[in-house]
């Protein structure tokens, strides 16, 4: 089985090489969105041996992860695992996230941070915030809405369409996982936070911006 | 009163102007019929004020300058609407050829 790791970036040279480093080992391929990056992200993932696609401009989270996936699917993968580029999430935590994907007993696996982490207050209120938006949108009953680590088979990420760029593209995936009626699972992973990782953290005007991202995106459609 | 010579004048100079572009075919038919009304019933609400008032009458609003208030909003709103639904559909037609840039650049740098 060919698990790949699709890993979006913007502007991650401080934490890339050493994220790419840990991965070794824990997945058979490493594919890196460098979404418009100005410094040296793309350069660091090319010479760590990962598959390197660059947006020439910074289109978004959800569009690096959604090219990302293409890449992935086009070269083979069974199992596509999302993560996150500033450390934040543990490589050793994969296989608990791709083995119910293996085993065929979910199509979608899904990391949350509440099943075991302890988790700033602030971020915290935010987060639950999104969980009764989520659970009233999509359906879903699922405790971390925006967890950036998740493993998908072959079928379910050629199936989910993301069409929101930015950070609404956690949420419409749930959307998608509801409206393609996926069996997914919740696994309990560690999200480590960092100095670095809590400066360029969502707040409270993310909440509002992927709330009216979403709206938009449902005009268009 | 001076707005009406104002409100006239750019009347005129507009129509003048879409008279041109129609004959450069730069407009199409429908479009040239529609500003042409608009144009004309600004210019003529501008000479007789009064003719607001009336339609003000028939729908039940205030005075003839207030509809033209409520009129105008509603088609404020409507004209954002559609430029925000524009934009957004933009933005995923750029997304989409980046991604294709992105990955057709990585399929070509594999020795």
């Amino acid at each position: 089985m060919k698990v790949t790791a699709v890993v979006p970036a913007y502007n991650e040279e401080e934490t890339i090489g050493r994220v790419l480093g840990s991965l070794h080992g824990y997945v058979s391929e490493v594919v890196v969105v460098d979404d418009g990056s100005a410094d040296a992200t793309g350069m660091i993932a090319r010479e760590k041996g990962a598959i390197v696609c660059r947006h020439v401009i910074n289109r978004g989270q959800g569009a690096a992860l959604k090219t990302g996936i293409d890449c992935a699917l086009e070269r083979g993968a069974d199992i596509i695992v999302t993560f996150d580029a500033d450390g934040q999430h543990c490589p050793e935590e994969i296989a608990e996230l791709t083995g119910p994907v293996e085993g065929g007993r979910a199509e979608a696996a899904l990391g949350s941070r509440f099943m075991k982490s302890e988790v700033p207050f602030a971020r915290k209120f935010l987060l639950k915030a999104a969980l009764v938006f989520t659970r009233v949108t999509s359906g879903l009953k699922v405790t971390d809405t925006h967890n950036g680590l998740r493993a998908f088979s072959r079928e379910a990420a050629k199936k989910i369409r993301i069409t929101q760029d930015g950070f609404a593209h956690a949420s419409e995936i749930l959307n998608e996982i509801s409206r393609l009626k996926l069996r997914y699972e919740e696994v309990p992973t560690t999200l480590r936070y960092t100095e670095y990782s809590r400066k360029k953290g969502q707040g409270i005007g993310s909440f509002f911006r992927i709330l009216f991202d979403l709206f938009k995106g449902a005009l268009v459609k | 009163m001076l707005i009406q010579i104002f409100i006239v004048a750019f009347a005129s100079f507009a129509v003048l102007r879409l008279i041109f572009k129609f004959r450069k075919k730069v407009l199409r038919a429908g479009e040239f019929v529609f500003w042409m009304a608009l144009w004309t019933v600004a210019a003529v609400i501008a000479i007789i004020p009064e003719t607001t008032n009336y339609l003000a009458g028939v729908l039940g609003v205030g005075r003839g300058a207030d509809l033209v208030m409520y009129v105008s909003i509603i088609a404020l709103f409507y004209a954002v609407f559609r430029i925000f639904v524009r934009i957004e559909k933009m933005e995923r037609d750029m997304t989409k050829v980046v991604r294709r840039m992105a990955i057709e650049e990585q399929k070509e740098s594999r020795e």
